[in-house]
């Protein structure tokens, strides 16, 4: 059984906002929370129940962006239409997490800040240059979700705030994107390595322009893979340029070895997953 | 501990329980409601043995804080009959052999029936992915994936006016 704890359950945003800043744990979907309270990792004096917070679990649309509120599950990216409409990247990120159970419970928010580095919705969220809207009692303030993530389990949060939202610019119809994922199966693996690409593509002339790259679990946070995007700018996409690009994926990345696979292995890794997400985009 | 009381329903019947907010919806359904189909295997929402639906969708009932389930419906293994007659799952379960040892019988179902309840007439892949939440240590998934099948069509038949 879990270990004894207060429980806040919040009436609105205020009195959550509240709580965190005296000191509660925010439950979100309680995937990983609760798998840590189990193995004792920790052990919270009070916990927030953010469940009973309908408005954390909307999606909307700007002219410009999606807000994602931090409740929103993996399942509600896979299956709302304004996601599918112009986040695609980021709808199949999500549908990699996990299992059915875990994705129609775990959240974004909860994904976010674990800060793990081989979580599958924040390669797409990196690549897209999404925001993170953080709340306080003092107020809101935004950040960009590469410079929030600082280190396995690490962000710019403070104790005080509150993770509410993801404001994430829509993407573009000519824009090409893909996640992929190499996990020891496909379902409840946790990533060995895995990339998020977009950019623009003119299939007649077959030139990339603006493109977007993050790796996933192969460095201590997710971060945009600048050299290589550099390297595609501009570029007309055939099979040759590609195979040389990916190759350098190698030199960019910065992974551990650990029970899952060696440093090595991912580096090689991060140069397939690549070659095959752009073979597949451009072919 | 300050207890919490939670309202919701349970396999179609209005519950409102005043109990310690340390516990799991699991827990809730199999030491206060007795409702032993729902089983714990891992605890950690690996195997998939204890799954309900939570508002028609299979979640990890070990991961699910009971005050989570507050104002929502949950299902468990137990409310799939209807009438005294099994549901069309169950049935197609028995028909197709889909049991060894049981004890992920259960929470197969109950992912299966999430699935069904979106999707009348799943591909195989859809079906494989659906329960990819839901270990059988058995491996007899070869047999599941069928009778969710013909659980499908069963349940077409029988809209179409057949026989089910």
């Amino acid at each position: 059984m879990l270990k004894a704890f207060e429980l806040i359950r919040p009436g609105d945003l205020a009195e959550a906002v509240a709580a965190v800043a005296d000191g509660a744990i925010p439950l979100a979907g309680g995937t990983d929370l609760l798998v840590r309270m189990k193995k004792g990792i920790i052990a919270p004096k009070k916990i927030v129940d953010l469940s009973g917070l309908k408005e954390l679990r909307e999606i909307k649309e700007d002219e410009e962006n999606i807000i994602l509120g931090s409740l929103v599950t993996h399942g509600d990216v896979v299956n709302s239409e304004l996601t599918n409409k112009y986040l695609s990247l980021l709808v199949q990120g999500c549908r990699t997490v996990g299992s059915p159970q875990i994705r129609n419970t775990g959240t974004l928010g909860g994904n976010i800040i674990n800060a793990s580095p081989a979580a599958d919705s924040v390669p797409p969220l990196v690549a897209l240059g999404a925001k993170v809207v953080l709340s306080s009692v003092n107020g809101e303030r935004e950040m960009k979700i590469e410079e929030f993530l600082v280190g396995p389990g690490k962000t710019l949060k403070r104790p005080d705030e509150l993770l509410t939202g993801i404001v994430v610019k829509k993407m573009k119809p000519e824009e090409r994107c893909l996640y992929r994922k190499l996990g020891q199966r496909k379902a409840l693996a946790i990533s060995i390595a895995s990339v998020a690409v977009k950019f623009g593509f003119d299939p007649v002339t077959k030139r990339c322009t603006n493109p977007a790259i993050a790796f996933g679990a192969v460095g201590p946070v997710v971060k945009r893979a600048v050299e290589l995007e550099r390297l595609l700018e501009q570029r007309i996409l055939d099979q040759q340029t590609i195979k040389e690009i990916s190759l350098k994926a190698r030199e960019f990345c910065d992974p551990i070895s650990d029970i899952r696979a060696s440093a090595e292995y991912r580096r090689e890794m991060c140069c397939s997953l690549l070659y095959e997400a752009l073979y597949e985009l451009t072919c | 501990m300050e207890k919490v009381t939670v309202n919701f329903t349970l396999n179609g019947e209005r519950q409102s329980i005043t109990v310690n907010p340390n516990l799991t919806l699991l827990e809730v359904i199999r030491d206060i409601f007795e409702l032993t189909g729902t089983k714990e295997g891992c605890g950690h929402g690996e195997c998939g043995a204890c799954t309900v639906l939570l508002n028609g969708k299979a979640v990890n009932s070990c991961l699910v804080l009971i005050s989570q389930v507050e104002g929502k419906e949950v299902t468990t293994i137990e409310g799939l009959s209807k009438d005294g007659s099994v549901d069309p799952l169950q049935a197609s379960f028995i028909e197709a052999g889909a049991i060894q040892c049981g004890y992920c019988t259960p929470g197969m179902i109950m992912s299966a029936k999430s699935l069904l309840l979106e999707n009348s007439n799943p591909s195989v892949e859809e079906i494989k992915t659906a329960i990819s939440g839901n270990l059988c240590r058995c491996t007899g998934y070869a047999k599941i994936i069928k009778a969710i099948q013909l659980a499908a069509r069963n349940v077409k038949a029988g809209e179409a006016g057949g026989e089910v």
